[in-house]
């Protein structure tokens, strides 16, 4: 398939295996694994592996953890087969940084606050860089 | 309840799966609307109730589509982006319409009490699971008590954990019919001289306090949050006033401190609009971690959100 008018340029793939295309998350994780979850998984012969982003924010503090279970119970409780995460390192910001064609929905929650990354000014990019990088990630 | 469902007001956004809005993994609703115009506001566009017009030069292609249909003729390129003459823009929306590049968007669109139950309703899963819920924020989400009260309703009638994030400033009248639909409120204190905090929100603080000890007095857990504005409101004496003041509150659960961050400085370009805080420097953590001591001291519990 040559390239798309969405944006996606051959020979990039379409998805990352049954994750969103780039682009089209525009919901969050929950909007995410409720899509996910309506596809008839016993019908893919060796699996599908939904990959999904986790901020460190969400996991630096207890309460944050016990929110990540939850949203792990709420991924069993809808049957998504195999999901995998990868955290928001500091490098995947760089990388965003320089190509935000390529994270377009990369959201970075800030508590209450959310903002999609390649939308905010060069210095609070940088300053959530530091932040994460401070936080060991 | 048909009728109901059809109420309208203006949203400005919806976010899903968010932390530090009261328990679990929320659902937060921000409106559009506020009686308030607190200097370190970071959602500016929230301010007004009606719909407004965002800009983003960067995204701008110079396609020129915006231009012919813009009946006031407020917009120009000049400067390789668009320009838009704010005294003559009425916000009607067409440009953002128009804009393919997302260079200008409209902010604030009307939502019906069907259509945000619809949307909260997607995530029941997760507040299951998280012992979650929906947060109404904004703005000032009690700004519109009729609609306020039939949206409470509808949730509560699909047994929704609700939570409201209220700067408090509205009559109590509005505030008490509510209060059976209402699982816990964020209610900000920010600051407690009267004088103080007309100069730095544009009104004072009687009717928000007595509000909130109203709450307290029928048992609504309140979660209290502080924004701390360095060199405005953290000064010993005002913590100390706040935290003697929140001990008092028999349903507090805890109080919270929101630091100063600069993440709404964005928005406030996106409106042509000055930003007024740009000379106050973030609050070092050592500071913020004194001021979490103090409030335990009080035997209050403390979280720093950021």
């Amino acid at each position: 398939m040559g390239t798309l008018p969405n944006g996606r340029i051959y020979p990039n793939p379409l998805a990352d295996c049954i994750s969103p295309s780039p682009g089209v998350d525009k919901n969050g994780p929950t909007a995410v694994i409720k899509s996910v979850s309506k596809l008839s998984m016993h019908r893919f012969a060796l699996g599908g592996v939904l990959n999904l982003r986790l901020s460190p924010q969400l996991v630096a503090t207890e309460s944050g953890l016990e929110n990540f279970v939850s949203f792990l119970r709420a991924i069993e409780e809808l049957e998504v087969y195999h999901t995998q995460f990868n955290v928001v390192s500091s490098e995947l910001l760089r990388k965003a940084m320089k190509q935000p064609e390529n994270y377009m929905d990369l959201l970075i929650r800030v508590a209450s606050y959310c903002a999609y990354f390649v939308e905010l000014i060069k210095d609070q990019q940088l300053d959530i860089i530091n932040r994460t990088e401070q936080q060991g990630w | 309840m048909a009728n109901k469902i059809n109420e309208k007001r203006n949203v400005l956004s919806i976010y899903r799966m968010t932390t530090h809005n009261g328990p679990g993994l929320r659902t937060l609703i921000l409106f559009k609307g506020c009686p308030l115009r607190c200097l370190w506001c970071s959602t500016p566009e929230s301010q007004k109730s009606e719909p407004e017009i965002a800009v983003y030069p960067d995204k701008c292609i110079l396609c020129g589509q915006c231009v012919p249909v813009c009946s006031k003729k407020a917009i120009k390129i000049f400067d390789e982006t668009i320009n838009i003459e704010r005294s003559l823009c009425d916000a009607c929306g067409k440009c953002a319409q128009e804009c393919y590049a997302g260079a200008i968007k409209i902010l604030g669109q009307s939502m019906s009490i069907g259509e945000l139950l619809e949307e909260v309703k997607k995530d029941s899963v997760i507040y299951k699971q998280s012992h979650g819920g929906v947060t109404i924020s904004g703005g000032e989400p009690l700004l519109n008590p009729t609609f306020a009260n039939q949206l409470l309703e509808a949730f509560k009638e699909e047994d929704i954990n609700v939570g409201v994030d209220t700067c408090g400033y509205v009559p109590w009248a509005y505030i008490e019919p509510l209060l059976p639909y209402i699982d816990f409120f964020l209610w900000d204190i920010k600051h407690m001289n009267p004088k103080k905090h007309k100069e730095l929100t544009g009104a004072s603080n009687e009717l928000i306090l007595n509000n909130v000890r109203s709450v307290s007095e029928r048992n609504v857990p309140l979660y209290i949050r502080v924004p701390v504005i360095p060199g405005y409101n953290n000064s010993e004496g005002n913590i100390r006033a706040l935290c003697e003041f929140s001990q008092g509150l028999h349903s507090a659960v805890e109080v919270d401190l929101l630091p100063l961050h600069h993440l709404g400085e964005v928005r406030y370009r996106s409106l042509d609009r000055p930003y007024p805080i740009a000379n106050i420097t973030l609050i070092p953590d050592v500071v913020l971690q004194t001021i979490k001591r103090m409030i335990e001291s009080f035997g209050l519990k403390c979280d720093i959100v950021i």
